[in-house]
């Protein structure tokens, strides 16, 4: 790469990572994730600032690392229809935020990722009709 | 100089790598002193990973210490950074603005950001924005910046 080229995207899942017996608690669980998403048919991609996954009828998610809190990271989660963001929040843990975006993906309702995001979420939800449109002013 | 914790990713405790693949260096987050202020727990900071060719930062607050974030990081890595990318985030309702707020009403000045990391680290940086999804605001901003060396603005 040259200094003039922006960054690769996130590769698809799967990819190389780490021998299974260096893995930490967070890395299964994350992994977990990818090949959950990636037996349903849902193309994640994931390169460690982000995970991203699609589903039916435009269903999509946009998981955003932001650094961590108190030890523990934090996951900017997006959860999008193809017209719309239905639900914005930030939250601390990965299992929970997994769990909301493969019921996300799997055609469950907003309320169902909220009650898999439990009490992890560190910041808003922000939910539709207040969210962002989908399409630029 | 700032002082940074570095994760090396044998070491991350919390696997700070997604998926724990190996291409990625170092996960750089969590520092404990910045400009001499001890960060304690609650405090909030930037995060990153320093891949191969490029560091990834989240954008998420902060964004005034960005540029010695990133001195601190090739201090103590040895590693040139050339390019520093992420994603810009729209604030949620009632929170204060993020960095993609400031880009979608057009008060984030890229110059002025580029003419701040050489303050910090030498070189013309060039700061380079666009939708993450195109034609779609909702996902945010990358953010590319980048170093054009051995020039100066």
């Amino acid at each position: 790469m040259t200094q003039f080229e922006s960054p690769p995207p996130a590769p698809s899942w799967p990819f190389p990572v780490l021998p299974p017996e260096q893995w930490t608690a967070e890395h299964r669980i994350e992994i977990e994730f990818l090949e959950a998403a990636y037996q349903a048919g849902y193309a994640p991609r994931a390169n460690g600032m982000e995970v991203s996954a699609g589903g039916w009828d435009g269903l999509s998610v946009l998981l955003l690392n932001r650094g961590r809190e108190r030890g523990k990271r934090r996951w900017e989660v997006i959860l999008n229809t193809a017209d719309r963001c239905a639900l914005r929040c930030w939250a601390n843990d990965f299992a929970a935020v997994g769990a909301a975006a493969l019921a996300w993906l799997g055609g469950e309702s907003v309320e169902a990722a909220l009650a898999a995001l439990g009490g992890h979420i560190i910041r808003g939800p922000s939910v539709w009709p207040d969210e962002v449109p989908a399409v630029a002013g | 100089m700032p002082t940074f914790r570095l994760r090396p990713v044998e070491a991350d405790p919390f696997g700070g790598t997604s998926a724990g693949d190996p291409a990625f260096l170092q996960c750089v987050d969590e520092p404990a002193f910045i400009n001499g202020h001890h960060f304690s727990a609650g405090d909030e900071w930037t995060g990153g990973i320093l891949y191969p060719t490029y560091l990834g930062i989240s954008f998420a607050e902060r964004l005034a210490d960005v540029p010695e974030f990133v001195a601190a990081v090739e201090a103590l890595t040895g590693v040139a950074i050339n390019l520093v990318s992420g994603t810009a985030s729209l604030a949620l309702p009632g929170d204060p603005p993020l960095l993609g707020d400031w880009i979608r009403s057009g008060l984030f000045d890229t110059a002025r950001y580029g003419r701040a990391f050489n303050r910090v680290l030498g070189d013309t940086w060039r700061v380079v924005v666009r939708w993450h999804t195109p034609g779609d605001p909702r996902n945010g901003y990358d953010v590319d910046i980048r170093r054009l060396r051995g020039t100066s603005p």
